[in-house]
């Protein structure tokens, strides 16, 4: 028999084993040659990709857009994320949290980064250390994390902040490969471990997204823990298995999630004295497909009053749960057009960002995903209706070809339009080595909201620092220095992490809130704020968690363009009360409190020792 | 005379053709399952017998008369019994005694096949089928011990006669398959090939008929292969076969190659440019989807009525971004293949795209009727009630794709076993070797 004598090819693309006729095989799709990769391939068309060259071919400035300058150095971080360097194990690919927490109540954010340890490292009993920096509202920071206690809760995933005890004083959910860790914030710039007085140790798998949120009207916010794998030290998946989906690409790469036995979710009753209950199974978010759980957040998705829960699955349909606000939930993903893509194909999900970037008075769901697909821009409809608008936007078309991970809708340059930013960073160490685009080391992305759903990439137009590459995961963005501006501080997986400050641009204005709830939710998680300015009608919520495994700034921040006062602000507490504040000047911190309106008024910073 | 069944010939209507003078009992017979292995004595499923009642031999001496009798009497009584071993020499001695009685022969010859004894089974089997012809059930229990015998000419003869006429679905897959064995013996695989061809659409669902239709095309498959490289080695048609082997072992490019020499010989060969373009296709890279869509055009040409490769030019334009294009390649297609449901659907999609979601919905809806197992298309319908508000119909479509992705789940799981399973295989050959 005449043979080619060629060698294979390798296994990139979808050939039928058995024949391209073959109709039980021409079922598959074409993930499944490509085992063990987490990502749907969804190829975009040439006509797409084409339009992502011309972007991306675009130089020179984005006219009236501030710079996205890297200022790590000058703030004084001295961070490292323990790694390894073959990443043989997926346990080691997906932590890199990061919290901002204003954890002394001094008005500035401070910074919590989370750390994770190698296998090998976990073998030799090392560990590593997560770090908590004060602000010392100089555009620097100090590391507090011994004073605090909060250097090494576990091999870390991500963190939340949330009040679990109603004390007023934000607390720190840290999530780990085996479980969480509940530091209750003493007020005394220290943190105790009350996991497990708090009846949290009972959680042992691999917790990585968690939330607080109010989802009982009148009571303490709840505790949402999603869990991903099934993971021991003791029985790791070897590397390359035969028996497990571990190749991408051709090459030999850590297993999973495919392949590995997922875990199920968890929702914790707050019992108001300092204590959980678990009550999965009854609120009926307890998961019984063990979906790979990844980045949750809370929110009122439909307006109705009732908070809802939305949960990102890695390589599987999202839940989206519908809440009847008295906790119990039902499943709405598949009907609500959120748990895959339009063709019913589950995608990677990774960071989950909440925004209303189009001013419908909706938030709007960005998720990130795997390279072979592309960020899902989910428009918020209405009524638990979601259009996928993620190619019609033209954020598919700029985000395919990268693995994405946090990601935020945010106003860099105080428009009033949120833009959206995005990390990234491979999880495969071995990408290196195939010669061709995909690295391991990723840029970040930045698109700019053009006002009419649709937005535009100008990640290489702002600055040197975005096309830095990293191994990126964490994004929590916020006013890191109390001048107006909004700063996205950077988790990266390997090495250091990145501070982004935005500089220049033009001089727009802006207001900020910070909420404060006075009965059972003070730090008023949930607690959402209409802006009105002119045309200008904006909506935010304080949202526990959220981006990958990470918390941004629980304050309000509305960049309001030229607009040098706002109309009016209504603030929808979750128990349904309302307080509107009309004629607030801008760029002003407003701290507003249930039910008796602003109760402090701050100007901002001018800080000199940033550059 | 009580009634019982023998499972294999219930549903049997017997006939006596006997002279006059011998009583005949017509009994009617309920369907039956052949055992699944025949070669086993069956006495669970000999509980139930068919007695039949035998006419009077008025020309038969009283003495004989009695004697029949009574050997029958105790042949229906050791059945009751569950006693074969017992009644066979009672059938065997009213057979002596009355040669004609087609139902004593027939009777002997099933308990003789159901103990496994072929050799003395197949006479009476014979005889009972020389007195009458149309038993067809008895007559592929013939065949089926005349195989056992190794008398393979007999056994096939009466095997193809009495198949058309069997409609028992087990029966009917057990004389169906063996004939497939005969003639896949004799190395007449076309024959085997097209008997199994009808076996699998009478029974879809029959494990051991997709298994053997799965061995009698892959047989066929490598005879053909042998053949072709036997007869015209250095063909257009042998480097398209070579083609698909190398698809097969996930040698893409060299398929790629073994197109372009078969293309390089003959550049008419049927079907030879819309597989080249389809295995182009599937790259991501700009500059060979060119090549596809040229092989797709390539394709057009030799024949314009090529449905397929006017949807593929479809989906290329649509996703250039010519939606135009698209409809009329897809309006085209579909004026071809009404029954194209993959037409169907990238139509539809085209139509959302030029803003004409009602005549989308119509085109998705008519899809998943064509195919029921489109998840794709009942996901794209249920977005579209979900937007207008037909939550139930929403949610069966969504019930639909969600039952439809567990299958292809089952399927994954299938196939990432096979992908093991190949070096598992060479393992076990390496060994008997």
């Amino acid at each position: 028999m005449k043979s080619s004598g060629r060698a294979r090819s390798g296994r990139g693309l979808s050939w039928a084993k058995y024949g391209a006729g073959c109709v039980a095989f021409a079922l598959l799709s074409a993930a499944t040659t490509i085992l063990g990769q987490m990502g749907t391939p969804t190829p975009l068309s040439p006509a797409e990709r084409q339009k992502a060259e011309a972007d991306r071919a675009v130089t020179g400035p984005v006219p009236n857009y501030p710079q996205l300058v890297d200022i790590t150095k000058s703030t004084g971080i001295n961070f490292d994320h323990k790694s390894s360097p073959e990443g043989k194990f997926i346990a080691e690919s997906m932590s890199g949290g990061v919290a901002l927490i204003d954890y002394d109540g001094d008005g500035w954010p401070d910074i919590y980064f989370t750390n994770a340890q190698s296998v090998e490292m976990a073998r030799h009993g090392i560990k590593a250390r997560s770090a908590l920096f004060h602000n010392n509202h100089d555009g620097t920071f100090t590391d507090v994390t011994d004073k605090a206690g909060v250097g090494y809760p576990c091999w870390a995933m991500g963190a939340v902040v949330g009040d679990f005890n109603n004390d007023g004083r934000p607390d720190l959910l840290v999530t780990c490969l085996n479980g969480v860790v509940l530091y209750r914030n003493n007020g005394d710039g220290t943190f105790t471990d009350v996991t497990k007085a708090s009846g949290l140790s009972a959680d042992t798998g691999w917790a990585t997204g968690a939330a607080f949120g109010q989802d009982r009207t009148g009571q303490p916010p709840d505790l949402f823990v999603s869990h991903y794998v099934d993971f021991h030290l003791d029985s790791l998946p070897a590397f390359a298995s035969a028996q497990k989906p571990c190749k991408y690409l051709g090459i030999d790469v850590q297993c999973g999630p495919r392949g590995l036995s997922g875990l199920p979710d968890n929702l914790y009753r707050n019992n108001s004295d300092g204590t959980f209950t678990d009550v999965s199974k009854q609120a009926g978010v307890n998961d019984l497909e063990r979906r790979y759980g990844l980045t949750a957040v809370w929110s009122d998705l439909n307006n109705d009053g009732k908070l809802d829960l939305f949960v990102t699955n890695d390589g599987e349909a999202n839940y989206l749960y519908q809440g009847d606000g008295a906790g119990k939930f039902e499943d709405v993903g598949l009907l609500s057009g959120v748990a895959a893509n339009a063709d019913g194909v589950e995608q990677a999900n990774m960071g989950l960002a909440l925004g209303d970037f189009n001013h419908t008075g909706r938030l709007s769901v960005a998720i990130s995903h795997f390279d072979v697909e592309y960020t899902a821009l989910y428009r918020n409809d209405g009524d638990m209706n979601f259009t996928d608008g993620s190619i019609a936007s033209g954020i598919a078309r700029g985000t395919q070809g990268y693995v994405g991970w946090g990601d935020a809708f945010v106003d860099f340059a105080n428009s009033g339009w949120q833009d959206f930013f995005q990390v990234n960073g491979h999880v495969y160490p071995q990408v290196d080595a195939l010669h061709f685009a995909t690295k391991f080391k990723e840029p970040k992305l930045l698109f700019l909201n053009q006002r009419d759903g649709t937005f535009q990439n100008i990640s290489r137009r702002v600055g040197p620092a975005l096309e830095t590459p990293q191994v990126s995961r964490g994004l929590a963005v916020g006013d890191l220095f109390n001048d107006g501006k909004m700063e996205a501080v950077v988790e990266n997986l390997v090495g250091e992490p990145m501070i982004l400050r935005p500089e220049g641009g033009p001089k727009n204005h802006w207001i900020s809130f910070q909420l404060q709830g006075v009965e059972a939710n003070r730090l008023a998680l949930n607690a959402r704020a209409r802006v009105t300015a002119g045309d200008l009608v904006q909506l935010g919520e304080v949202i526990s968690g959220g981006s990958y495994l990470s918390q941004n700034d629980l304050r309000l921040h509305f960049g309001l363009g030229s607009h040098a006062q706002i109309d009016r602000a209504e603030v929808l507490w979750p128990d349904g009360q309302k307080d509107v504040i009309a004629n607030l000047p801008a760029d002003r911190y407003y701290v507003v409190r249930e039910g008796q309106g602003i109760v402090s008024v701050s100007k901002p910073q001018q800080l000199t020792n940033l550059h | 005379m009580a009634i019982q069944e023998h499972p294999f010939l219930r549903g049997l209507a017997l006939k006596s053709t006997r002279p006059t003078g011998t009583r005949r009992r017509g009994q009617i017979f309920k369907r039956a399952l052949l055992p699944w292995n025949r070669r086993k004595s069956v006495v669970p499923a000999l509980l139930l017998f068919p007695v039949l009642t035998l006419m009077a031999a008025s020309q038969t001496p009283t003495s004989v008369q009695d004697q029949i009798a009574a050997h029958e009497r105790l042949a229906q009584q050791y059945l009751r019994q569950q006693r074969p071993d017992l009644a066979i020499p009672e059938f065997q001695k009213l057979v002596a005694l009355d040669p004609g009685n087609i139902e004593a022969q027939s009777n002997l010859g099933v308990l003789l096949f159901f103990r496994g004894n072929y050799q003395e089974a197949v006479p009476q089997l014979r005889a009972a089928i020389d007195l009458q012809p149309q038993l067809w059930k008895i007559r592929s229990l013939l065949g089926l011990a005349e195989e056992h015998m190794a008398d393979l000419a007999d056994a096939r003869k009466d095997l193809e006669a009495s198949f058309p006429m069997i409609v028992t679905r087990q029966l009917k897959i057990e004389v169906g398959l063996d004939l497939v064995g005969l003639y896949t013996g004799s190395g007449e695989l076309d024959k085997a090939a097209g008997l199994v061809s009808q076996l699998k659409t009478a029974y879809p669902d029959a494990p051991e008929v997709l298994y053997a239709a799965y061995r009698t095309y892959a047989d066929l498959s490598g005879e053909s292969m042998l053949s072709l490289s036997l007869v015209a080695p250095d063909s257009a048609q042998m480097h398209q076969l070579l083609a698909h082997e190398e698809i097969r072992q996930g040698n893409t490019n060299a398929a790629v190659d073994q197109f372009r020499q078969a293309i390089a010989l003959d550049p008419d060969l049927p079907g030879v440019h819309y597989e080249l373009a389809e295995l182009l296709n599937t790259s991501q890279d700009l500059v060979v989807k060119k090549e596809a869509e040229q092989e797709y055009r390539a394709a057009l040409k030799s024949n314009p009525q090529d449905e397929k490769s006017i949807c593929k030019l479809g989906e290329i334009a649509l996703q250039t971004g010519k939606v135009q294009e698209a409809n009329e390649d897809f309006s085209k297609a579909i004026a071809l293949r009404p029954d194209d449901s993959d037409a169907k659907l990238d139509m539809a999609k085209v139509l959302i795209q030029l803003n004409q979601p009602a005549k989308g919905q119509e085109l998705l809806e008519q899809t998943v009727q064509l195919d029921p197992t489109n998840a794709t298309a009942h996901y794209r319908l249920a977005t579209f009630y979900r937007e207008q508000g037909r939550m139930d119909e929403a949610k069966l479509q969504l019930e639909l794709y969600q039952n439809l992705r567990k299958e292809k789940d089952k399927l994954r799981a299938v196939y990432k076993d096979l992908q093991i399973q190949p070096s598992e295989i060479k393992a076990d050959t390496a060994d008997e070797k």
